[in-house]
């Protein structure tokens, strides 16, 4: 059973890949995810103030919990323009 | 060149980032004059859009069209223009009465245009009349001279071209020596065959060694000028812009100034990747949260978007990795350019040109047409700017016509071809046949609000139907309100960016509002009320930008990161903090953000005013087609059925119906059950009366009741 990371924009061309498939054992919550992800990819920078976390692309936040098959995806805010 | 009147001056100094002073053209007499404002004017009016708005307002009457001789074509900055050592001050607007919705429309646009034009000692120019022949017009202050001047001509390709002609026209006037001193405006052949005309800013790029654009796109502003029969405006001063605008409290605008482009310089890299990247990173986020417009509309996500992710432009168009600000002194400088573009379509193929862009509208407006390559996107972006046209409506009136074409309401021999999502060639042949006014371009260049009733007339003459009816079935997918078309984001899933759109004074251009993101996704828009909030509060800031001349993107899209512990993190308080320093700083005011929404709030009104008065104000005017705000078929409706049904059982109380097409039906009442009362909420906090005319003593309350408007407000008692 595994957890996934969806990777966008410059996330995405840090890593070279555009998901991140991590097994459900290593992972609780969020936070962790994030972690995680920092661990493996410290180039990859996420300001926990600046950066829109979603579970199955609906709205979360780090302390939330995950469930075996839930996607996270660490984003920009963005106001339009 | 011949010149037609010329008017020595003195440019009038500047002084806390204004010369009080507008420039006053009228091309039918060739006359020059400068209008001195007083102290009232500046102070209610601010500048940009508000100049503009006051301008039209008492300039104009219920009667005026965009090719009234009294129309005004107004190009004004503002106070916090002009200014490299704060980010993003390069902004002017341009404002008239519009072709696509006969009343106000303003499009705001970046380069050195504005900074140079107040260097030249003026806050705006206000050009009326139309000349009897092709003209253009020079601001120079080097000289100390103002003048009129038969328009030279070079070749028709040229002069048809508004990057050619604007590049001819600069190296003509300054003997082949452009420098980043000089910038000017053109539009092209374009502007003059379809009512969605764009104009050019012009200016010199020294890391790129040549000329670059940016757009006024919406509302045919260059449709306009070229009415005028103006081909190009022209500013030119040597003056030395650091510190130009001579603030009040010069420290102060450097501080502001520093942290401002510091928080970029942290942050960006952090959050949106804007400087690297410039606007076509949206598309990728677009794409995930169903927001992108594809096929007319229809559906927001598809698995080909990823072919035109920016990193796709960033490979293969934006290798040079270049600095790319519209003006000194930004470091979001997400003002992408690429070299060295072949193109391989339409009158110019085989031709290698630089290529402005994309940003991400443009990039939206060709996902409309089922297009996904990258290539088509960076020939649409540049044809559109020779011919002169807006992207947006470019691409939506498109998408019109091919989903007509698809549902039966145009046939290829009403067409001459046909028009099926994705298929570039014949897109592509049917862009230039709008740019050049040939065959259905013709019917396609007045703009989907005209089109759809000839297409209904065309239908009902071809076959059987009824025009009432097969007008109201061409209505729920014909994507404008006010008759302007629609901008690049699917608002189907968030009300609050559906009143976003409805609600906008000028027709649905998401530079009033942009609440997507918190309603949809971040859901942080429960409740009516709160939406409300956010439709007064976001459109009255953004109006303010307009009015000041800067750019909002280094708040809006470089979020704070204090900003996270505030009672409304979107309003990104701790980064406009920085931008009311810079005002107090540059003006000598003492304002807070309430005076600020203040200050736009009576120019909101005085908008609303205008469109009142231009039969464009009320509550009609203001809804929306069913696509904007649910799916309008049972193919919407069926690609996300898990989705839609979902929202049926969260949202209505009443039985849901077994079979999907009467779940359509019912998702569509209750939308547009919700729609109403957000109109009827909104209009109250607004102080409108039901029908969406402000109350006399909402006007009174920000000194706008004058006669013009209570005579206006009387015919709708």
């Amino acid at each position: 059973m595994s957890i996934s990371i969806t990777l966008m924009g410059h996330h995405r061309i840090i890593a070279k890949r555009d998901i991140i498939k991590i097994p459900k054992e290593k992972i609780n919550s969020v936070s962790d995810a994030f972690l995680f992800l920092k661990k493996i990819y410290p180039e990859i920078i996420i300001n926990e103030n600046t950066t829109l976390v979603t579970v199955n692309d609906k709205i979360s936040h780090m302390d939330e919990s995950i469930k075996a098959n839930d996607n996270i995806a660490f984003l920009p805010v963005f106001g339009g323009g | 060149m011949k010149v037609i009147t010329s008017f020595k001056y003195t440019a009038p100094e500047i002084t806390g980032g204004v010369t009080d002073s507008i420039l006053r053209i009228d091309l039918t007499q060739s006359t020059i004059s400068i209008q001195k404002l007083d102290e009232d004017f500046k102070h209610k009016y601010i500048g940009g859009r508000g100049y503009a708005l006051k301008l039209i307002w008492d300039d104009t009457t219920s009667e005026t069209k965009y090719d009234s001789e009294e129309n005004l074509l107004v190009m004004a900055g503002g106070p916090l223009c002009n200014e490299p050592r704060f980010p993003g001050t390069g902004k002017f607007v341009v404002g008239t009465i519009s072709p696509l919705t006969n009343t106000f429309i303003d499009s705001n646009v970046g380069g050195f245009f504005a900074p140079i034009l107040k260097a030249c000692g003026f806050d705006a120019i206000a050009i009326k009349g139309i000349s009897s022949k092709k003209i253009i017009l020079t601001i120079d202050d080097d000289k100390g001279e103002i003048a009129i001047i038969e328009a030279p001509s070079f070749s028709e390709e040229i002069d048809n071209g508004g990057i050619s002609y604007g590049k001819a026209i600069l190296n003509y006037y300054t003997d082949n020596k452009i420098t980043k001193h000089i910038a000017a405006v053109t539009t092209g052949i374009g502007a003059e065959t379809t009512l969605f005309g764009l104009i050019n800013s012009h200016f010199l790029d020294n890391n790129r060694k040549r000329l670059r654009t940016k757009q006024a796109g919406r509302g045919g502003t260059g449709t306009v000028m070229r009415y005028k029969n103006l081909m190009s405006v022209i500013v030119n001063s040597s003056k030395t812009r650091i510190k130009n605008n001579n603030p009040i409290n010069p420290h102060g605008v450097k501080n502001a100034g520093g942290t401002l482009a510091k928080l970029i310089k942290e942050e960006d890299p952090k959050q949106l990747h804007l400087a690297s990247w410039g606007t076509p990173v949206l598309v990728e986020y677009m794409n995930k949260f169903h927001i992108l417009p594809i096929n007319n509309y229809q559906y927001g996500q598809s698995d080909k978007a990823k072919q035109i992710f920016s990193d796709v432009f960033l490979n293969e168009y934006l290798k040079d990795k270049k600095f790319d600000g519209c003006y000194a002194g930004c470091n979001l400088a997400c003002a992408k350019g690429a070299e060295d573009v072949t193109l391989t379509r339409g009158p110019h193929k085989g031709r290698t040109v630089g290529v402005d862009g994309p940003e991400y509208e443009t990039a939206g407006a060709v996902t409309c047409l089922g297009i996904f390559d990258p290539h088509f996107i960076m020939e649409f972006n540049w044809y559109c700017d020779e011919y002169g046209v807006d992207t947006i409506s470019m691409g939506v009136v498109t998408a019109f016509f091919m989903e007509s074409f698809q549902r039966g309401f145009l046939s290829e021999e009403d067409i001459g071809y046909t028009l099926n999502w994705g298929d570039i060639e014949n897109a592509d042949r049917f862009i230039h046949d709008t740019c050049s006014g040939t065959g259905i371009g013709k019917i396609a260049s007045q703009g989907i609000n005209s089109a759809k009733k000839w297409i209904a007339e065309k239908h009902s003459t071809n076959t059987d139907a009824n025009y009432d009816e097969t007008l109201i079935e061409l209505n729920k997918f014909a994507m404008e309100v006010k008759g302007l078309e629609f901008s690049m984001y699917i608002s189907k899933e968030s009300l609050a960016q559906q009143g976003g759109y409805g609600f906008a004074l000028k027709g649905p251009q998401h530079d009033e509002a942009w609440l997507i993101f918190l309603d949809q996704v971040h859901n942080e828009m429960e409740t009516f009320e709160m939406k409300t909030a956010a439709l007064k509060w976001f459109p009255l800031i953004r109006t303010w930008f307009n009015a000041v001349g800067l750019c909002k993107l280094p708040w809006i899209d470089v979020r704070h990161p204090e900003a996270a512990h505030t009672e409304n993190p979107a309003q990104n308080i701790p980064s406009f903090n920085l931008y009311i320093e810079y005002l107090n700083s540059t003006t000598g005011s003492e304002k807070n953000i309430d005076d600020i929404l203040i200050d736009s709030e009576r120019l909101h009104l005085l908008q609303k005013m205008i469109n009142v008065r231009q039969g464009k104000g009320t509550r009609e005017h203001d809804q929306i087609p069913l696509r904007a705000m649910g799916p309008a078929s049972i193919e919407e409706f069926n690609s996300r059925s898990e989705y839609y049904i979902d929202w049926l059982n969260k949202n209505v109380k009443s039985e849901i119906p077994k079979n999907n097409e009467d779940k359509l039906i019912l998702l569509q009442e209750t939308r547009k059950e919700l729609y109403a009362k957000l109109c009827d909420i909104v209009y109250k906090e607004k102080g409108y009366d039901n029908n969406g005319i402000p109350f006399s003593e909402t006007l009174e309350k920000f000194q706008l009741y004058d006669n013009k408007a209570k005579h206006i407000l009387k015919k709708h008692q």
